[in-house]
C-alpha cells in the first residue's frame, strides 16, 4: 500500500462517525432516487404490459337495454370494426357466510369464458364458471376473505339459490372495493335464465377497430356502432374509449409520477448539499496537514485528486447499501400499487435502468458536490494552512456579525449568545443546512396543504349535493310509483327526479372531444333544483325561465378541449332521434376528472320532457332525510334498496350515491397519493435531520478545542449539552420560521398544478395553518434527535485531549 | 497554608503499546500568595505538571491536593465544576469565544458557576475590564482587539469567579515584548492582591520577576527557590 493509500485509509477510519455520516448522506440520496425512479419504471410498464395483455376493447359500449346476439353480428359488419366481443354485466344480491346480511354485487356472464376476445377475464385459480358454481373476482376475493368452496346465495329470479365459489378470476377494469367498487362475481352462461337474463343476449360491446388504431379512427367509428344501434332501437348509456398501447390508469399516474421524479432529484441533490458540507469540514479539519504535504512538494492536483478518491470511495460504499434496499423498496411499493390496479408481479422484478441512474446519480453528484471545497482548501498556501492556532478568528470580520453582537448578542445571557453566535459562525454551512431543512418544511406544510386543500374541495362538492341518497335505476321507471315507494321509508323529507339519456354533442357536424373518457350523458333536472348545483366557473346555473328552453350548461374542460364558449350553439342528439340546436348558458368545473368516468351536461327536465313526450318516468330519484352519521345513512339507504328490490325495480349501482359513503370512497381514492407523498415529506424531512446531525456533529468536532476551554473555565456537561441542543433548535426554529412564507406564497399555485396534474380537477385552496404547528411539532422533535448524538459526544470530550487537538 | 500539594506524582502517556514518562516523581507545596513560575525546555513537562494542578489531567500515580479537594479522585464532570468554582486558567492563545464581545467572554464562566446573582454578574464584569485596562473595548469582538488585550480579556476572565488560584500556560509566548511586559505587570498586581498564580514560562527575565522558580528537566524538579524579588 502506497503512502496516498494508507492516507486515504486513515482519514476514512480515523473519523469512522463522520465517514459514516457521508455515506449515509449520499445513500439516502441515491436510495430515494432509486426507489421512486424504479417504482415508476416498474409499474408504467406492468401496467402497459398488463393492459396489452388483456386485449383491450378500443370501444366499449354499456347497453341501456339488453340486445340479441345478432346485433353484436351486424356490428361486426361495420366498416372498420376489426371484431367485437359481449358481455353482461348486472346488479345482483347476495349475502355469504363471512357477512351474513344481504349486499349488493356486480355479476358478469360472458357468452363463453374460453373464448374471450377482448377485455380479458383471466383465470387466476379453480375454474372458469360452470353450472352451479360462479367465480370471484381475485380484489373481490381479498376484500371479503372469500376463497374457493366458498358457498354464495345470490337473489335470482326463482328465489334464494347456493353457488359454490370454483374459481379465481382477474377482471382488468375492476375499481377495488376500498374505492367505493363491489364485490364481482363471474356467472356461467348457463346460469344466465336463473337471473332473468336471457342467455343470447348482452349487455355490453367490447369492439376494436381495424389497425392501426388512432383516437380519432375510433371515435368515428364508435359514433357510427352507436346510430347503428339506435337504428335498431337499442340506446346506449355510456362510450368507453380506450388506448391499447397505454394502461387506462397511465394518465393518473403520469402526473404523480413527474412530482416524484421532480422529488426523487431533488432528494439526490439535497444529500449532495450535504456531502459538500461533509467535505468542507474534512478540509478545514485537514487544513493543517494540507498545508504539511505542500510544504513538502505536493501539487494542488495530487491533493484534490487525494481527496476527491475518498468520496468517491465513500460513494461506492453508500451506493453498496443503497442500492438493493432501493431496488426492494421500489418492487414493494410497485407491488403494492399495482394491487390497487388489480395487476399481480410475478416474482422479484427491478428496473436496469434505475440501476444505470442510480450509479450514475450515486457517484457524479458527490464527486461534483465536493470539487469546489477540495479545490479551494487544495489551492490553499503553506502559510495559509499551517498558521491556525486558537479559537479560530471566524466570527466578526464582517457587519453582519458586528451587527448581531451589538444588536441581539449583547441583549441574550451567554449561553444563548454563544449558541447564536456558533450557529452564524459558518454561514455556507448554515445557508446549505437551512436550505435542506427549509424545502424539507416547505414540501411538508405543501403537502399537507394539499391534502387539506383536496379535503376542502370534496367538502365543498358534497356541499353543493343536497341530497343524501341518490337513486339511479337500470331503466327509467314511473317517478308516481317510485315516488310511493320512497315514501315508505319515514326518514325522507324531500324528492327530486331526474332523467338521463345519451346523448351526442357536435359542433360543425364534428362529434365533442369529451374530457370524461366513458363518453356524455345529458342529465335533465328541474331547473328550481335544491337537489345538486355544480360549481360554475362561467357564465351561469339555470333560471325559472329556462324552462322548454333548449340550454345546457357544459363541463368547462370539454368546452376548453373544443373552443367553446358560453353563448355558443352545439347540436345535441338525443336518443339518436332528437337531433337540434341547444345554447351553451353556462360551464361547470367538473369534480371527478378526467379518469374512468361519464361525463354529464346539464339541461331544463322541461325541456327534455317535451322533447321525448316521456314526462311520467325517471331515471333518477333524488331524496333528503334526517341523516347525520353514515350508519343512519347505511339504514336509510340499505331500506330503499329493500324496498325497490321487492318491487322488482333494478337499481343501477354506478349513479346509486348514498352521500356519506361517496365521499368516504373518494377519500380512500385519495389515499394513496397523500400516504405517497407524505412519505415522501418524511424522506425529505429526514434528510434534513441527518443534515443538521451531520452540521452538528461537525461543529463538535471543529470545535473540540474551544469545548476544552469551555469546560476549563467551569462549564459542566449538562452546559455543553444544552449549548449543543440549543444550537440544533435554533437551526430547527430559524428553517421553521423561513418556511412560513415560502410555504404561504407557494402552496396555492403548487396545490392547484398538483391537482390539475394528479386529479386533472382545480381544487379549491385552503392554507393549512395545522400543518404549520404540525411541522414545529416535528421539526423539533427531528432536531432534538439529531442534536442528541453530537450534544452528546461533546461532553465526553476529554480536556487535556481537546486542548491538544 | 499550602494551597497545593503534589505527593509523588507520576505521569506518564502511552504511546501505542510503549509507557512514556513525562513526570517522575514530583513533590511540591506551594502556598497560597505565592507567585510560581515554572520553566524549563520544550518537553520536560512543564505544561502536563500545570495541566495537573489545573485538574486538566490526572497523574498515573500520586495525590494531587489543589484548593482543599484532592483532584485525583474526582471525575471529568466533578473538574469541570470544581475548576469554574477554585480556579481561573489563562491560555497562551487567549481561546477567548469568538462570537462573544470581550464583556461576554468574562461573564460566560459566571455565568457557567452561578455563583453570584445575576445582577451582580454585569457589575463584576464590568470592573475586571477596569481592572485589566478595557474598559472601552467592553463590546469589540475577540477578533477587533489586539493580541495583548486578548490576554488581558483572558485574565479578566480568569478572575470572573474569584479563584484562589490562577494557572497560566506560556500566557506571554505569544505576545511582543513590551505587551508581555504589560501582561506580568497585571499578574504581579494580582499577587499582590493576594491571588496564587502558577505560570508556565520559556522568559527567564520574567520567571525571575515571580516569588519562586521551579525548574523541570526531563521530569523532574532540579530546582526550586525563591527568587530575588521576593528576597528583596
Amino acid at each position: 500500500m502506497n503512502s496516498f493509500a494508507h492516507k486515504i485509509r486513515a482519514d476514512l477510519l480515523a473519523q469512522k462517525s463522520r465517514t459514516l455520516l457521508a455515506i449515509i448522506s449520499i445513500a439516502i440520496g441515491i436510495f430515494v432516487v432509486g426507489t421512486l425512479l424504479g417504482m415508476i419504471d416498474l409499474q408504467l410498464s406492468k401496467m402497459d404490459a398488463s393492459h396489452k395483455l388483456s386485449q383491450p376493447s378500443h370501444i366499449s359500449l354499456i347497453l341501456k337495454t339488453d340486445a340479441d346476439f345478432a346485433v353484436a353480428e351486424q356490428i361486426k359488419t361495420l366498416a372498420g370494426v376489426a371484431n367485437v366481443d359481449k358481455l353482461t354485466q348486472f346488479t345482483v344480491r347476495f349475502k355469504t357466510a363471512n357477512n351474513p346480511q344481504w349486499q349488493t354485487g356486480t355479476a358478469i356472464i360472458r357468452p363463453d369464458y374460453r373464448v374471450q376476445h377482448y377485455d380479458l377475464m383471466t383465470l387466476l385459480s379453480g375454474q372458469f364458471p360452470h353450472d352451479n358454481a360462479v367465480a370471484v373476482e381475485r380484489l373481490s376475493a381479498k376484500a371479503a376473505g372469500l376463497k374457493q368452496s366458498d358457498a354464495v346465495v345470490f337473489e335470482t329470479a326463482t328465489g334464494e339459490q347456493t353457488f359454490t365459489i370454483d374459481g379465481v378470476i382477474r377482471h382488468p377494469f375492476v375499481k377495488p372495493p376500498p374505492f367505493g367498487g363491489q364485490l364481482h362475481f363471474f356467472i356461467a352462461p348457463e346460469s344466465a335464465a336463473i337471473f332473468g337474463i336471457q342467455p343470447t343476449t348482452f349487455r355490453q360491446l367490447l369492439v376494436q377497430v381495424s389497425q392501426p388504431y388512432n383516437e380519432e379512427k375510433a371515435r368515428l367509428i364508435a359514433g357510427d356502432i352507436r346510430a347503428k344501434l339506435s337504428a335498431l332501437g337499442i340506446s346506449v348509456n355510456a362510450t368507453l374509449l380506450q388506448n391499447p398501447e397505454q394502461h387506462w390508469g397511465r394518465p393518473f399516474f403520469s402526473g404523480i409520477n413527474l412530482i416524484l421524479t421532480v422529488m426523487a432529484w431533488a432528494s439526490l441533490a439535497l444529500s449532495s448539499v450535504l456531502i459538500l458540507n461533509t467535505i468542507a469540514a474534512l478540509i478545514t479539519q485537514q487544513t493543517d496537514q494540507i498545508g504539511i504535504m505542500k510544504s513538502i512538494g505536493a501539487r494542488r492536483l495530487t491533493i484534490a485528486r487525494l481527496y476527491l478518491t475518498e468520496v468517491f470511495i465513500v460513494a461506492l460504499l453508500a451506493l453498496v447499501l443503497a442500492v438493493p434496499l432501493s431496488l426492494a423498496a421500489a418492487y414493494f411499493s410497485s407491488q403494492w400499487l399495482l394491487d390497487l390496479f388489480n395487476i399481480e408481479m410475478d416474482g422479484f422484478e427491478y428496473s436496469l435502468c434505475t440501476v444505470y441512474l442510480m450509479l450514475a446519480g450515486g457517484l457524479l453528484a458527490p464527486l461534483c458536490a465536493s470539487v469546489y471545497p477540495i479545490w479551494r482548501g487544495a489551492s490553499m498556501s503553506v502559510r495559509q494552512a499551517i498558521a491556525s492556532y486558537g479559537l479560530g478568528a471566524d466570527f466578526g470580520s464582517s457587519r453582519f456579525d458586528n451587527w448581531l453582537e451589538r444588536s441581539v448578542f449583547s441583549a441574550l445571557p451567554t449561553l444563548y449568545a454563544v449558541t447564536l453566535g456558533n450557529l452564524f459562525r459558518r454561514k455556507a454551512r448554515l445557508v446549505w443546512t437551512q436550505i435542506v431543512l427549509i424545502i424539507a418544511g416547505v414540501l411538508f406544510i405543501v403537502i399537507i396543504g394539499l391534502i387539506t386543500t383536496v379535503n376542502l374541495t370534496l367538502d365543498n362538492e358534497l356541499a353543493r349535493s343536497r341530497y343524501a341518497v341518490r337513486l339511479g335505476f337500470s331503466s327509467d321507471q314511473p317517478s308516481a310509483l317510485v315516488e310511493a315507494l320512497i315514501r315508505t321509508v319515514p326518514q325522507t323529507t324531500g324528492l327530486e327526479f331526474w332523467n338521463r339519456l345519451p346523448a351526442e354533442l357536435s359542433r360543425n357536424e364534428l362529434l365533442l372531444k369529451q374530457s370524461g373518457s366513458l363518453g356524455v350523458q345529458l342529465i335533465a333536472l328541474p331547473v328550481e333544483s335544491v337537489m345538486y348545483k355544480p360549481l360554475i366557473v362561467s357564465g351561469r346555473w339555470f333560471e325559472q325561465s329556462d324552462n322548454e328552453q333548449k340550454v345546457l350548461v357544459l363541463n368547462a374542460a370539454t368546452a376548453e378541449l373544443n373552443g367553446i364558449q358560453v353563448g355558443d350553439n352545439i347540436n345535441v342528439n338525443l336518443l339518436g332521434r332528437f337531433n337540434s340546436a341547444w345554447q351553451v348558458i353556462g360551464l361547470y368545473r367538473w369534480f371527478v376528472g378526467s379518469g374512468y368516468n361519464v361525463e354529464p351536461v346539464y339541461a331544463p327536465l322541461s325541456t327534455v320532457q317535451t322533447m321525448t313526450q316521456r314526462s311520467q318516468f325517471s331515471s333518477f330519484a333524488l331524496l333528503s332525510a334526517n341523516i347525520k352519521t353514515e350508519a343512519e345513512e347505511k339504514i336509510v339507504a340499505d331500506a330503499l334498496k329493500q324496498v325497490f328490490q321487492n318491487n322488482h325495480i333494478k337499481l343501477d349501482f354506478y349513479t346509486t350515491i348514498a352521500k356519506l359513503e361517496q365521499r368516504q370512497n373518494a377519500k380512500n381514492q385519495f389515499r394513496p397519493i397523500t400516504s405517497m407523498l407524505l412519505g415522501l415529506a418524511s424522506l425529505i424531512a429526514s434528510v434534513g435531520a441527518i443534515g443538521l446531525s451531520g452540521t452538528l456533529a461537525i461543529g463538535v468536532l471543529q470545535r473540540t478545542r474551544e469545548i476544552g476551554v469551555l469546560r476549563a473555565i467551569g462549564a459542566s456537561s449538562s452546559a455543553i449539552f444544552k449549548l449543543f441542543m440549543l444550537e440544533g433548535l435554533f437551526h430547527g426554529l430559524m428553517a421553521w420560521l423561513i418556511s412560513i412564507p415560502i410555504a404561504y406564497y407557494l402552496a396555492e399555485p403548487l396545490s392547484r398544478k398538483l391537482g390539475e396534474i394528479m386529479l386533472g380537477i382545480q381544487l379549491d385552496f385552503s392554507f393549512s395553518w395545522l400543518a404549520v404547528w404540525l411541522w414545529l411539532a416535528i421539526v423539533t422533535v427531528l432536531v432534538l434527535l439529531a442534536s442528541y448524538l453530537p450534544a452528546h459526544h461533546a461532553t465526553r470530550i476529554v480536556v487535556r485531549d481537546s486542548l491538544n487537538y | 497554608m499550602s494551597i497545593i500539594q503534589l505527593n509523588n506524582v507520576h505521569k506518564a502517556y502511552m504511546n501505542g503499546q510503549i509507557s512514556q514518562p513525562v513526570l517522575h516523581d514530583i513533590s511540591l507545596d506551594i502556598d497560597a500568595g505565592e507567585f510560581v513560575a515554572i520553566v524549563g525546555a520544550s518537553g520536560n513537562g512543564k505544561s502536563t505538571l500545570l495541566n495537573l494542578l489545573a485538574g486538566i489531567d490526572k497523574p498515573s500515580q500520586g495525590q494531587v491536593d489543589v484548593c482543599g479537594s484532592a483532584l485525583h479522585k474526582l471525575t471529568e464532570e466533578q473538574l469541570s465544576v470544581w475548576r469554574g468554582a477554585n480556579i481561573g486558567i489563562v491560555f497562551q492563545f487567549f481561546q477567548l469565544l469568538p462570537s462573544l464581545s470581550v464583556l461576554q467572554n468574562i461573564l460566560l464562566p459566571m455565568d457557567f458557576v452561578a455563583k453570584q446573582p445575576k445582577r451582580e454578574r454585569l457589575e463584576r464584569a464590568r470592573y475586571l475590564l477596569d481592572l485589566v485596562g478595557l474598559s472601552d473595548q467592553a463590546q469589540q469582538l475577540p477578533s477587533q482587539v489586539s493580541g495583548g488585550q486578548q490576554q488581558r480579556a483572558a485574565i479578566a476572565r480568569a478572575l470572573a469567579n474569584d479563584p484562589q488560584l490562577i494557572v497560566a500556560d506560556e500566557p506571554t509566548g505569544n505576545l511582543d515584548e513590551a505587551t508581555a511586559d504589560a501582561v506580568f505587570e497585571l499578574f504581579l498586581t494580582l499577587n499582590q492582591q493576594g491571588k496564587t498564580l502558577v505560570m508556565v514560562t520559556h522568559n527567564e527575565s520574567l520567571a525571575e520577576s515571580a516569588s519562586r522558580r521551579i525548574v523541570l528537566h526531563s521530569g523532574r524538579i532540579v530546582d526550586d527557590q525563591l527568587s530575588d524579588y521576593v528576597v528583596e
